[in-house]
């Protein structure tokens, strides 16, 4: 505590960029410090996000990717070194959390173990309801946010949440956070235990917000395909350090570094590798099966030329 | 933070007390709890601390967790103490006098002897817990209240509940650490507002602690019917519950150090009839 | 030789209409299918098709409501036969937290056999192969909390391993795990397979599909298609209708031969494919 204050005052001028949503420098942090339980999560973690990229945060558990997500929205206040978040700094003792919170909404894991409301509307209304939305605001945002999720509003709105299939539940969790319009998205593996069709609703609905609303995504991620089909940057986390921070296309050419860290190498990385090693150069956007046959085709026509 | 809690706090270690049978360990705890509200004097207490220290010492704990345990309820042991200072009335003259609050000589030893009581109950139960499973625990139960089966007091049952239960502790209080997060960066608000509107904000936690635990309790009954589970119909145990040399020599010990605890005291005890466990 | 019959059978859940009244929703409806001793076979399908209901009638959780399933040659309706059939098929589920009995790994192990009635050194025996199987035998006495979601996965495998169970139903066992507790799992069940033991996969994940014996697709509780992993691939519409999808290697390789690629349209390794996507390449040159 007395270390961020000292941060502050020897940094008092410092401002953050205007692009910037994601502002850290030399972030640590000690889990029970002073104990026989100590363990340092954080090590000199620094990185930026701009507003409106799409970051994945990968590495496996204990890692320190979870502790590092859930600075973001100060449900681990920092302890040393210093972040900022949409402007606001997260070492300052009279941070507004609620307004934070609003801002930078947060997806766990398994959200919809989440879910207490008798309705769907009074679930996704819970957040607008806390942060003082009045009533008619409330249900115009909760209507917003279950349509986006793809959800039909006038069917669903009284319907109890428990008795919703597993997806369409994962999708009312998800509206009770995009109802209070964040600007940053952090997401802790917001695909986990759905099956193919249900995962790619879900991250094309976010590809949509990144896309359309500006939304920053933050995303913690263990599936390597769906980070590099998704993600503009890969932020590799190892032993609370920051191990890698680049576009997937550079950070999976480094495949036996990133299968000694216990990662995959995505299908479509390994196969661009290949070509690229014999050679052949392919354009960056062959992320998807799709995109990588067209630019093999493409390829081909060059070559019968 | 709830995750870091490590509850039963079982410390693994090969050492003598570790080895002993979970029963005697028991019995032998409960003797040692009733029998320090037999001692008064200070020999008594020295005798007392010195067993202690050998018990630690066998067990091969570090003395660090020992006392790890009475800090958890340092503030009711204090409480107590201050307590047993303020209203226990002496002969003479108090020592204090203030208002209407007057300290005495024989309060506050009254009130120490309390305190170390209190304390040595503590450490007592905690070498117990620090050096037996829960697992252990569980069956020491079940073996010893095995006669309360003659009133159909479902033992097997109890001591199974008793099982799953403290198995399913830490992963309980993940999950509601992890709701709790949760709901905070919904905006909830669990430190502000009345009572009334505190109790509310609990609301969003207990319903989905509610409902995962009657999936969790619906999913392990299928994981335990699979397992062939039927009661305790022809149950056996993988954990032999066996008497050994260590547990003959450490009953005889303690038993005839008691005993000796109780004759002492209980013979000074006779003309000052139930004031004993006061003084 | 069949181990597993399943004839024609229909599970149905009790649901209440948007009336209030009681209705009933198909768990699984009409569903034949046989599984042979010493397969192992995939059973795969999008969330609520009813490939877990269909996993919950092989040991009896489940009884079928029309139909029968016969396990070993034992009917699952058959009251008496509980116990026994339970003793064939060991059942591994999906959340690793929510099937721990005991707070010490070896304790767990030995519920199963514990209820069997198994005498002590017996029991001891059993845990220990069971562990060792699962490579956990240095985890035997710790507490199974502070361990990863693969790690626990192989101590419920160990538990109902202790059973001695000619089949193994790992049901959706993987979908919790990140990929290195899956691919942990999956290495111990191929193992256990290789052993002899009857495996059946239940999964989303359609790359844990490929190096099983047999895939049955299910859609709406019923199987729609059987076959090998490659014809299921093979298969895009199909995969397509029930919402799941080859694996990414796979489809590459099935788009470029279809468009006259000289690649193995079974190529399930994308270096590989990548290797023969460059002699093509230096062929037209």
């Amino acid at each position: 505590m007395s270390k961020s204050r000292s941060n502050k005052v020897t940094a008092p001028s410092f401002t953050v960029p205007d692009n910037c949503a994601i502002y850290c420098k030399d972030v640590n942090f000690v889990y029970n410090p002073k104990t026989p339980f100590q363990k340092q999560a954080l090590n000199n973690v620094s990185l930026t996000v701009n507003k409106g990229e799409f970051v994945a945060v990968v590495g496996h558990t204990g890692s320190g990717k979870t502790t590092f997500v859930q600075h973001l929205n100060a449900l681990i206040r920092l302890q040393s070194g210093r972040m900022y978040v949409l402007g606001r700094d997260l070492g300052d003792k009279k941070l507004d959390l609620k307004a934070l919170r609003g801002e930078v909404g947060m997806v766990f894991q398994y959200p919809e173990y989440q879910l207490f409301a008798d309705t769907v509307l009074q679930d996704v209304s819970f957040g607008l309801k806390n942060f003082g939305v009045d009533k008619d605001k409330r249900v115009q945002l909760a209507r917003d946010a279950i349509q986006l999720v793809g959800l039909d509003f006038d069917k669903v709105k009284d319907k109890s949440p428990f008795d919703m299939s597993g997806g369409e539940k994962r999708r009312v969790a998800l509206a009770g956070v995009l109802a209070m319009n964040p600007s940053i998205l952090v997401m802790d593996e917001p695909t986990a235990g759905l099956d193919p069709r249900g995962k790619s609703e879900i991250l094309s609905l976010v590809a949509q917000l990144n896309r359309e609303r500006n939304v920053t995504v933050v995303m913690v991620s263990h599936d390597m395909n769906e980070v590099y089909e998704n993600a503009d940057r890969v932020i590799v986390f190892a032993d609370g350090a920051v191990a890698y921070d680049d576009t997937p296309r550079n950070l999976f050419r480094f495949e036996t570094q990133i299968e000694e860290m216990n990662l995959e190498v995505p299908a479509m990385a390994q196969f661009a590798n290949v070509l690229e090693a014999n050679g052949i150069t392919l354009p960056d956007n062959c992320k998807t099966v799709r995109q990588m046959y067209d630019a093999v085709t493409a390829l081909r026509g060059k070559a019968d030329v | 933070m709830f995750r870091d809690v490590t509850f039963g706090q079982y410390y693994p270690a090969d050492s003598f007390v570790h080895k002993m049978d979970a029963r005697i360990k028991l019995v032998l705890s409960l003797l040692f709890m009733v029998g320090i509200f037999f001692v008064v004097s200070y020999v008594g207490f020295a005798v007392i601390t010195l067993y202690l220290l050998v018990v630690i010492a066998l067990a091969r704990v570090p003395l660090k967790s020992v006392l790890k345990s009475v800090k958890g309820i340092i503030f009711l042991l204090l409480l107590t103490a201050i307590i047993n200072v303020f209203f226990t009335k002496g002969a003479g003259e108090p020592l204090l006098s203030w208002w209407k609050i007057e300290i005495y000589t024989e309060g506050l030893i009254f009130a120490s002897k309390m305190l170390l009581r209190l304390t040595y109950l503590v450490i007592g139960s905690s070498i117990l817990t620090l050096t037996t499973t829960p697992v252990d625990l569980t069956h020491a139960v079940e073996s010893l209240l095995k006669p309360l089966r003659v009133i159909k007091f479902p033992v097997h049952e109890f001591a199974l509940i008793m099982s799953l239960t403290l198995s399913f502790i830490p992963s309980l209080m993940e999950e509601t650490d992890r709701i709790i997060r949760a709901q905070k960066a919904r905006g909830a608000d669990f430190d502000t507002g009345g009572l009334v509107k505190r109790a509310k904000a609990f609301v969003p936690i207990l319903i989905p602690l509610l409902v995962g635990g009657f999936r969790r309790a619906d999913e392990l009954a299928n994981a335990m019917n699979s397992r062939c589970y039927e009661g305790a119909t022809k149950r056996t145990r993988m954990r032999k519950m066996r008497l050994g040399w260590r547990d003959a020599v450490a009953s005889v010990i303690v038993v005839v150090l008691f005993a000796a605890i109780f004759t002492v005291y209980g013979m000074q005890s006779a003309w000052g009839g139930i004031i004993w466990l006061y003084y | 030789m069949e181990i597993i019959n399943i004839d024609n059978a229909s599970y149905y859940y009790k649901a209440y209409n948007d009336d209030g009244t009681v209705g009933r929703a198909v768990g699984v409806e009409n569903v034949t299918l046989s599984i042979e001793e010493g397969s192992f076979v995939a059973l795969v399908g999008h969330n609520g098709c009813g490939k877990s209901t269909l996993a919950k009638l092989l040991n009896g959780l489940l009884v079928p409501a029309s139909g029968k399933v016969t396990v070993c040659g034992m009917d699952t309706s058959d009251k008496n036969n509980i116990f026994e059939i339970r003793k064939n098929v060991g059942m591994v589920f999906q959340n690793p937290d929510n099937q721990m009995v005991a707070s010490i790994v070896e304790e767990d192990v030995a519920f199963g056999p514990e209820n069997l009635g198994v005498p002590q050194p017996q029991i001891v025996q059993r845990v220990n192969d069971a562990l060792a199987q699962v490579g956990m035998s240095e985890y035997a006495k710790r507490s199974p909390h502070r361990l990863s979601g693969g790690q626990k996965q192989r101590i419920a495998i160990a538990g109902a391993l202790a059973i001695q169970p000619k089949v193994l139903v790992l049901d959706e066992s993987t979908a919790m795990l990140d990929p290195m507790g899956r691919r942990e799992v999956l290495q111990v069940a191929h193992q256990l397979n290789r052993g002899g033991m009857t495996v059946i996969l239940i999964t989303h994940f359609m790359e844990e599909v490929l190096d099983c014996d047999s895939v049955a697709v299910m859609d709406g509780g019923t199987v729609v298609a059987t076959g090998t992993p490659m014809q299921i691939f093979d298969n895009g519409t199909l995969l397509n209708r029930v919402g799941l999808r080859a694996p990414r290697t796979v489809e590459l390789a099935h788009l470029l031969k279809n468009a006259g690629w000289n690649v193995t349209p079974d190529c399930v390794d994308a270096r590989t494919l990548g290797g023969e996507v460059c002699l093509n390449l230096d062929q037209i040159k």
